[in-house]
């Protein structure tokens, strides 16, 4: 099966998951107690007030109807307007998904910079003290909850050496930028040593592997051992955690976007969920299972091209 | 070959493992804000003698731990001097606010807040983060003093009041005109009164139901007439709700618009607003008031996390952080050490207590027994509970009015702190031996989780065993409006300074079922019917009084503390005044290098 024919396929399976999801998130979303009229009035409501928003949101329709829109709003692409905030799903979720998805392209920068050198030095120098200190270094950062990074990484790089700024975003590229070090840098620091640790013990697989010593044995040099044949082999399984991480990522940055004061769609989520902002909440989770779904199928084709052996179909 | 599936198959499966890790813990942590109740009284009959010294009292009360006054830091001495002298008969022309101050004028400054508003349209929205932003953009025709007990002239230079209490004719200030600098005309005024009554899915239009018609004589008039006498009018007109909107300017941009920008007749306007990142407002350069404001800019950004606000503010990055509950209380002694920065504790109409449920919607025992609530009410020992979870940082309530507040009683007796009492009291109930309770906490929420803690332990004593239920936010409100719990922990800040709101809230039956508590104490509801529609001041204060001598004597509510705003400064930062009733004094705020 050729590479074009593969993506059309998983393409084509994806629709009756992506109905799945929507008809998933909608139930949930319903399932769970909390009304958003009540929600949005809070506290002080008066039965007669949350009559009003109920029939203003349009919670008081048949759920039948409520999904149909639900259905309609996707395919249309116009998502309808946020419970909470009163304007269009669309602009809001745009917003806050351009800061997430810079926030995950600089950890995957962050993550590739620090685990590639790092686990191929853990390996090619196991049991050294280099591999030593890597290992367990590592290990005290993985185990880190993100917040406190966050606030070790403030406290040192921001108020001891001045050389990021504490929280917020910018307003230029290269303000965005500078922003977005800090936090990138905490996620990095709790998802590298997983994949440093995937990555030290496949290369150290493979450096044992038969291939390996045949190479070797017809006299190639040690570096064209290691990155055509030790490495290319190695990274399978570090290319399979770095895609699933990466997609969890979209959504999942909540805490260090609250740390940060990030504009990111995390933080637009759990808001939502918190005040049953209905159509956002569809959306953002339904855009958030749609990443994950389309970064799985890019990991999935980027075998073919480490592994000529990764038959697709 | 190795398929693919194998592959897969074979790898740790823990990429969502970080994510929902991630996502449990942010949820137990929504904004505080969210969930503070904000209503508040409505009117205004000014009793300025007696109230203005009520908020002085406040910070000589020996039983306080902090010192709670409005010129603790010396940084809203020129309001506060300002807002002495402005304190006058509501019919005359006042001075303006900081008229007296000597601020220099240019500069921007950086603030904090812990959460953002949703939306800025001042009929519709329904949070504090807005609310108390909307009086640097609108106006209404008055406003509250800066003691929050008296109402002064705003757009209105003046107004009379007939005999009968039921036309209100208003002198509306000339020259004024919106940020665009196009005139305000009273037009504008009865069309933005207009849509504050009329708009049905505003959450505040009640407060001009009363009136009936709004409209406008001849160009520098304008006329409300009630149906009926509503002490509580003025007070109401000079609420968020009730701010002159420019007609022209809505209807060329539509009323959406209002949802993220402004056009209003206030010292500054909304210059951009990002969601979740920040409000920029900018200096009102065609702004009536000789002199003000000071600032070209002040920008107010959102970050919700207190430790990454406060390391912000220490490094210099900003130039204050305020808002409700920005600050930890268990941070303040820290940063008052900070010479660099000024720490502002401000006197705020927050009043924060523990309801039960007695009867809402159905009468539940044992806490429709009035000994077994009075016997919760002596068991707590409000002194510790300032001192263990507000750090000393709350004064102690008395009534379920907010301490200062307009027709608060000073001296209304509510239950103490008192063991033997509240055994006595236990063996007079009907449940002697003991019994159960549940109090809905939000979870993630700090403060009522501490609240709660030390409740189930001063309870346990005579044998009332809390059971402590966190739920998320939606899910407290659900439950909550259904009448499904037995306590609740929660505070409530005026939006007016008038009783009449609060008190219609809680003590008439009808709108909520007494604050979904069922409590109906007839004599109360009486007497707050009454006060709505008198007019003389003195009758009114005695109307009150006796209203929360009746709320506290074994009502469903138990008065915890008053809680202060804290704002932290950059020493620079002078002026700044935090309202009683929560709005940001940007107005006044200057810079001195």
């Amino acid at each position: 099966m050729s590479r074009g024919q593969y993506i059309l396929r998983r393409l084509v399976q994806m629709v009756p998951v992506v109905f799945a999801i929507t008809l998933i998130i909608f139930i949930m979303l319903r399932a769970i107690p909390g009304d958003p009229a009540q929600t949005f009035l809070g506290d002080k409501a008066t039965d007669q007030q949350i009559e009003i928003v109920t029939r203003e949101m349009g919670l008081d329709k048949p759920i039948y109807v409520q999904y149909g829109y639900y259905l309609r709003n996707l395919v249309t692409l116009d998502l309808g307007d946020s419970l909470k905030y009163r304007v269009p799903v669309s602009t809001l979720l745009w917003s806050r998904l351009k800061v997430s998805l810079s926030v995950v392209l600089v950890t995957g920068i962050f993550i590739m910079l620090l685990s590639l050198p790092l686990g191929i030095l853990a390996a090619l120098k196991k049991d050294s003290l280099i591999d030593n200190i890597v290992r367990s270094a590592l290990m005290v950062t993985m185990v880190m909850p993100s917040f406190y990074t966050g606030i070790l990484l403030i406290i040192g790089l921001s108020i001891k050496l001045d050389l990021f700024p504490v929280s917020g975003y910018g307003d230029t590229f290269t303000e965005h930028l500078h922003h977005l070090v800090l936090p990138s840098l905490t996620l990095a620091l709790g998802i590298s040593p997983i994949l440093i640790r995937v990555l030290r013990s496949s290369i150290l697989e493979a450096l044992d592997s038969d291939y390996v010593n045949t190479a070797r044995a017809k006299g190639l040099t040690e570096q064209k051992v290691i990155t055509l044949h030790v490495l290319r082999n190695a990274l399978i399984p570090t290319v399979t955690l770095f895609g699933v991480t990466i997609g969890g990522l979209m959504g999942g940055t909540v805490i260090t976007e609250k740390v940060f004061a990030l504009p990111g769609a995390g933080a637009l989520l759990v808001d939502s969920v918190a005040a049953r902002d209905y159509p956002t909440v569809q959306s953002a989770t339904f855009i958030f299972a749609m990443m994950v779904i389309l970064v799985n199928l890019a990991t999935d084709i980027l075998y073919s091209f480490l592994d000529p052996r990764v038959e697709l179909g | 070959m190795v398929s693919l599936d194998e592959l897969v198959s074979s790898q740790f499966l823990n990429r969502r493992e970080f994510g929902r890790r991630a996502l449990a813990m942010a949820l137990a942590a929504p904004a505080f804000g969210a969930l503070l109740a904000a209503c508040g009284g409505d009117d205004d009959d000014d009793d300025s003698g007696g109230s203005s010294t009520e908020v002085d009292a406040s910070g000589g009360d020996p039983t306080a731990t902090t010192d709670i006054s409005v010129d603790v830091s010396g940084a809203a001495t020129a309001t506060a001097e300002a807002g002495a002298g402005g304190a006058t008969a509501e019919s005359e022309p006042s001075p303006t606010v900081a008229s007296t101050g000597s601020g220099t004028q240019g500069g921007s400054l950086v603030f904090i807040r812990d959460g953002d508003a949703d939306l800025y349209d001042p009929v519709l929205n329904d949070s504090n983060n807005v609310i108390w932003m909307i009086y640097s953009v609108y106006q209404g025709l008055v406003k509250t003093d800066v003691t929050a007990t008296g109402i002064e002239p705003n757009l209105a230079e003046s107004w009379e009041v007939t005999e009968d209490g039921l036309t209100y004719t208003f002198s509306i200030r000339s020259g004024v005109k919106f940020s665009d600098g196009s005139d305000m005309t009273v037009d504008d005024i009865v069309w933005s009164l207009t849509r504050a009554r009329d708009t049905e899915e505003s959450p505040w239009s009640f407060t001009l139901v009363n009136v009936t018609d709004i409209s406008a004589p001849d160009e520098n008039t304008v006329e409300l007439t009630l149906a009926e006498g509503q002490a509580a009018i003025l007070a109401a007109l000079a609420m968020f709700n009730s701010t002159i909107v420019s007609q022209a300017w809505v209807e060329e941009n539509g009323e959406d618009a209002l949802t993220g920008m402004s056009m209003g007749t206030g010292p500054f306007s909304i210059a951009e607003w990002r969601t979740s990142e920040y409000t920029l407002l900018a200096r009102n350069e065609h702004y009536w008031e000789e002199g003000l404001p000071y600032l070209d800019e002040v920008k107010v950004i959102t970050v919700p996390d207190s430790n990454s606000a406060i390391l912000q503010m220490q490094a210099g990055e900003v130039d204050g952080i305020i808002g409700q509950l920005s600050i930890p209380f268990n941070r303040v002694a820290e940063l008052q050490g900070d010479s660099n920065l000024q720490v502002l504790i401000s006197p705020a109409a927050y009043n924060y207590f523990a309801r039960v449920n007695a009867a809402y919607p159905e009468p539940n025992p044992p806490f429709d027994d009035p000994h077994a609530r009075l016997a919760m009410a002596y068991a707590i020992d409000y002194e510790r509970l300032i001192d263990t979870v507000q750090f000393g940082i709350a004064e102690p309530s008395n009534s379920i009015l907010p301490r200062g507040a307009l027709y608060w009683n000073p001296d209304n007796v509510s239950p103490t702190f008192d063991l033997d009492k509240a055994q006595e009291e236990m063996a007079a109930s009907t449940v002697p031996d003991g019994f159960e309770a549940e109090v809905l906490v939000t979870s993630g929420n700090a403060q009522q989780e501490a609240i709660a803690i030390a409740l189930q332990d001063m309870w346990a004593q005579i044998n009332v065993d809390l059971v402590i239920t966190p739920l998320d936010n939606a899910v407290v409100n659900e439950r909550t409006t259904a009448g499904d719990f037995d306590v609740r922990l929660g505070g409530w800040t005026n939006d007016m300074i008038d009783p009449d709101q609060i008190l219609s809230y809680f003590v008439l039956p009808e709108s909520s079922g007494n604050a979904r508590t069922g409590y109906l104490n007839e004599e109360s509801v009486d007497l707050v019917l009454k006060a709505k529609v008198e007019l003389d001041p003195d009758a009114r204060q005695e109307m009150y009084y006796e209203v929360q001598r009746l709320w506290a004597e074994d009502g469903p509510l138990f008065y915890l503390f008053n809680i202060p705003y804290i704002d932290v400064l950059a020493n620079k930062v002078k002026g700044y005044f935090h309202h009683p009733l929560g709005p940001h004094g940007f107005i006044t705020t200057y810079i001195e290098e």
